[in-house]
């Protein structure tokens, strides 16, 4: 047991020694590591470039409960209905093996909880090894000094699952915890030649002011193809950060998207590299604000080899005084010739007191590659609504309609249609809470 | 390839020819003492015979800029410059006795604006250019004052300004670009030497396009030009400004400020043709090319329009801005950034609307080629009284050889849903398709490659007033030689 120096960044107290720093593993050194590094920098603040939409502050102001078990009912059913799919659920950050279905999964999947575990295996220990972020990621940091559980999932060589895995995390506000803080850590590695399709769902109080740190690596290895879709739906006064690490190999793919309408801040933030040639790589989302939200997507894209491609498409709808944030940067390094990189975000302001800040970037050292990137931002077209109008679709229902065809457009990339009528129906359900897109004059 | 690897062979055998304008004029000058300091200040503002408020101004702005960093944040990289490493004032010293005519300039300083073709002379005045040429820091000579003072145009150095027109200056220098906007700036605003004024009254079509020719000459000695031009209500000026500096193994800093203010109605149209030498192919040399401009469209209906063509420096800091405070007003940038061996460019624009119904069009240019980094970086901002705005950007980057980066990092800020944003941007290389188009029709491949750049430029070349377009032309064709193969 060491005593801990006195820290002034938040959480550092929740670090205790008797779980963390026992043993030498891989996981104790990283947790140490990721101490150390979290000690040294702190939680991120807006002089920091990557950081300078979202502000943390707010975060070292709240007091958070240290992460504890919950065995108790959980009042809240799931957010997404996967009828036939292997469910881990994870409440209020730790493993509820009562309320999950994953003791049937089907051969060459092998699914476990982190803090079940009673040794990590080596392949879970080189994943969580194998970072996509950069190591002075603080958020990332804290993570990885205070990660408690999460799904440890490894699909076999040449498996292809049919059922979805559906991970969810529900944080719900309990005597011994009523502000819960978790710190999730999710580990994916997909053999060659696999295939899977796996939803992360987040769901939580709304009456309670919370905190989930997420992080979720994902190695896919050849000609691997993963689909990977998560829905934020976090209670209003949460706030949420999500750290995605991809490394893609060769001929692999990794299709992502990610829905974010909950919390009162949330990041969901993407790190995407490429390992192999002839590997693709695409992310989607759809971010949904209204109140006084803030929402963040942050994407890096890292074209380290030769022909690979990524495609971006992100669209966000804004009400009230909510605040968007779209940040991506794709980085062509020197020798990955052959490169297809494109980023779109476009945004719909319906109130005069929403923002967006986009920040779409491209970083290119080599020459023979095709990138680009698009960005918008704006109401409703006044055209397009009176053409509505003029075929006699009142003002309202009109700009819902429009603004339910503005997010189609990402929500045809999503190739399974199960999932695709679930994101419209979220969709819908937020347009009818929030005047279907009518303007909002403040 | 055998051809192609000649012909890099020959450019390179001529490389100290490439850069024409490389050469020293032997003037005796006057420098103050090495080093920055209050002395060094009062010194500058003493030789100028400055009003007592310019001289608090500067001292007011040197002590903030003690309390400065650099900023670091570009992507560029460069050895840290000791500021107490440089003279801070250079004049030609024949030139104590201000010239009354061209007669009386000093024929070593006319030859020198031969070389670099600036007709101070009969056949300038043919063309219609009035020029207030800029020899180190002070302004030499004035030409055309005669007609521009007819039409009520007062264009002449900045520091004659202060002791003729000082209520002008000290109502308009520092609105637009604080004293204490940036560390660049704010040096700018401690030290600068000179720079050119110029107002155009009221209703007053500025009857010729106005030049300026900076030219830094002495070693060692960083340029710090002002310039403010302001157009009062219905008044247009075309402004032009052209860059040049000798061969030098050291590196040189330029640190300039340019103020626009443009009242109701006005219109202000800047171009710039920037070919400070870049330093040698192997990256030694060059000017450190730090600029802050901003203009400022004060009122209703204002415009004003940037256009640049950015071949030279080793090292370029700038993003000319547009401040659309007015209702209607209007904001262009036109950019062609060459970045050729090892120069690094980080340039951009910024337009920040807060008027209603205000529209801003950004299309820049990038070409990186040898090992240069070349960055568009801008910030469009949509504030929340920008009713009806408008904003289009196109960011086009083109990369010749596959050892130079081009990047690409807008930022876009909206907080009003009926300001409309669009932003596009796109990377390529020239094509072997359009190469062998061109070279089957017998153009060399050297020759082919300027072709294909100028077409890529030319929504942005067509820009600039005629003499600079043809001069501008040449500068993409010469600022490439020996980038292919």
């Amino acid at each position: 047991m060491s005593s801990l120096p006195e820290s002034k960044h938040p959480f550092v107290e929740f670090y205790g020694p008797k779980v963390e720093t026992e043993g030498d593993s891989l996981i104790q050194r990283l947790r140490a590591s990721g101490l150390a590094t979290y000690q040294t920098l702190g939680l991120p603040t807006k002089r920091w470039e990557e950081w300078k939409y979202t502000d943390l502050t707010s975060l070292s102001k709240k007091s958070f409960s240290k992460p504890v078990q919950y065995s108790g009912d959980v009042s809240q059913g799931p957010l997404f209905e996967t009828g036939d799919a292997l469910t881990a659920v994870f409440v209020n950050g730790f493993f509820r093996e009562d309320l999950s279905s994953i003791s049937d999964a089907p051969a060459g999947v092998a699914i476990d909880s982190l803090a079940g575990m009673e040794t990590v295996p080596d392949w879970a220990e080189q994943v969580l090894a194998s970072s996509s972020a950069p190591e002075d990621h603080s958020v990332l940091a804290l993570n990885s000094a205070l990660m408690r559980d999460g799904v440890v999932l490894r699909i076999g060589a040449d498996i292809k699952v049919e059922r979805p895995i559906h991970l969810r995390f529900i944080t719900t506000a309990t005597d011994d915890a009523p502000n819960p803080s978790s710190f999730l850590r999710n580990t994916v590695l997909v053999d060659q030649n696999a295939s899977v399709t796996i939803v992360e769902s987040y769901k939580g109080s709304d009456d309670a002011d919370y905190f989930t740190s997420t992080a979720s690596q994902f190695v896919v290895l050849e000609s691997a193809t993963v689909r990977h879709i998560k829905l934020q739906k976090e209670g209003v006064g949460s706030t949420h950060l999500a750290t995605q690490m991809v490394s893609l190999s060769a001929k692999s793919s990794f299709g992502g998207f990610y829905l974010s309408g909950g919390s009162a801040v949330s990041r969901n933030e993407i790190h995407g590299t490429f390992g192999g040639e002839g590997a693709h790589l695409q992310l989607d989302g759809v971010f949904l604000g209204a109140g006084s939200q803030h929402c963040d997507n942050t994407t890096f894209v890292n074209h380290a080899v030769p022909s690979c491609t990524s495609s971006q498409v992100f669209k966000g709808v804004l009400d009230e005084q909510s605040r968007g944030v779209y940040q991506g940067q794709v980085t062509v390094a020197k020798d990955a010739q052959q490169t297809d990189g494109r980023q779109l975000v476009k945004t719909l302001l319906l109130s005069d007191q929403a923002e967006i800040d986009a920040k779409p970037e491209l970083k290119i050292f080599a020459d023979d590659v095709k990138c680009a990137h698009g960005a918008t931002a704006g109401d409703i077209d006044d055209e397009q609504l009176f053409y509505l109008r003029s075929r006699g679709i009142d003002e309202v229902t009109a700009r819902a309609l429009l603004v339910e065809a503005f997010l189609t457009e990402v929500l045809e990339r999503l190739e399974d249609q199960k999932i695709r009528e679930f994101c419209q129906q979220q969709i819908v359900s937020w347009l009818d809470a929030h005047g279907r897109g009518a303007r909002n004059v403040g | 390839m055998g051809a192609v690897r000649e012909t890099v062979d020959q450019v390179s055998s001529v490389a100290s020819d490439k850069y024409k304008y490389g050469f020293v004029t032997d003037i005796e000058t006057e420098l103050a003492p090495k080093g920055l300091n209050e002395d060094i200040i009062r010194f500058i503002s003493a030789k100028k015979e400055e009003p007592e408020w310019m001289l608090e101004w500067r001292l007011k702005a040197y002590r903030r800029w003690l309390e400065m960093d650099e900023p670091k944040w570009a992507m560029v990289n460069y050895p840290d410059i000791d500021f107490q490493d440089a003279y801070y004032y250079a004049a030609p010293k024949s030139n104590q006795e201000r010239p009354k005519s061209l007669d009386e300039v000093d024929p070593e300083l006319l030859k020198t604006y031969e070389k670099l073709g600036i007709p101070l002379s009969e056949q300038k005045m043919l063309a219609g250019v009035a020029v207030d040429a800029v020899f180190d820091s002070v302004s030499v000579a004035t030409t055309f004052k005669a007609k521009l003072e007819e039409a009520g145009v007062i264009f002449c150095p900045i520091s004659e300004a202060l002791k003729s027109h000082p209520d002008l200056v000290k109502k308009y220098l520092g609105t637009v670009v604080p004293y204490s906007d940036n560390f660049y700036a704010t040096l700018n605003s401690a030290v600068f030497s000179d720079g050119s004024f110029v107002y155009i009254p009221e209703g007053v079509r500025c009857p010729m396009e106005l030049s300026t020719y900076f030219r830094i000459n002495q070693a060692q000695t960083g340029q710090f030009e002002r310039t403010l031009i302001i157009a009062d209500k219905g008044s247009y000026v075309s402004y032009l400004e052209g860059c040049t500096a000798p061969m030098r193994d050291e590196n040189q800093l330029h640190a300039a400020v340019v103020e626009l203010v443009a009242l109701e109605d006005a219109e202000i149209k800047y171009s710039t043709v920037q070919n400070w030498y870049p330093g040698d192919e192997n990256g030694v040399g060059g000017i450190y090319n730090f600029v802050t401009k901003r203009g400022d469209c004060r009122e209703r209906n204002a415009k004003i329009s940037w256009t640049q063509v950015e071949t030279g420096s080793a090292v370029t800091w700038k993003y000319p801005s547009c401040i659309l405070r007015g209702d209607n007003t209007t904001g262009e940038f036109y950019s062609i950034a060459i970045a050729n061996n090892y120069q690094q460019a980080d340039t951009g624009t910024k337009m920040i609307h807060l008027g209603k119904n205000t529209s801003s069009r950004i299309i820049s240019k990038g070409i990186s080629a040898g090992k240069a980094q070349n960055t568009y970086r801008g910030l469009v901002s949509m504030h929340t009284k920008s009713k009806g705005a408008r904003n289009y950007t196109q960011c086009d980057s083109l990369l010749i050889g596959d050892e130079c980066g081009a990047h690409t990092v807008p930022y876009i800020e909206s907080k009003n849903p009926s300001a409309i944003v669009e932003h596009e941007a796109t990377t390529s290389k020239i094509s072997e398709d359009q190469l062998f188009y061109c070279q089957q029709r017998g153009i060399d491949e050297e020759e082919a490659v300027a072709l294909i750049v100028n077409g890529f430029c030319r929504e942005v070349l067509q820009q600039l007033p005629m003499e600079f377009a043809v001069e501008a032309q040449k500068l993409v064709g010469i600022s490439l030689e020996g980038s292919v193969g």
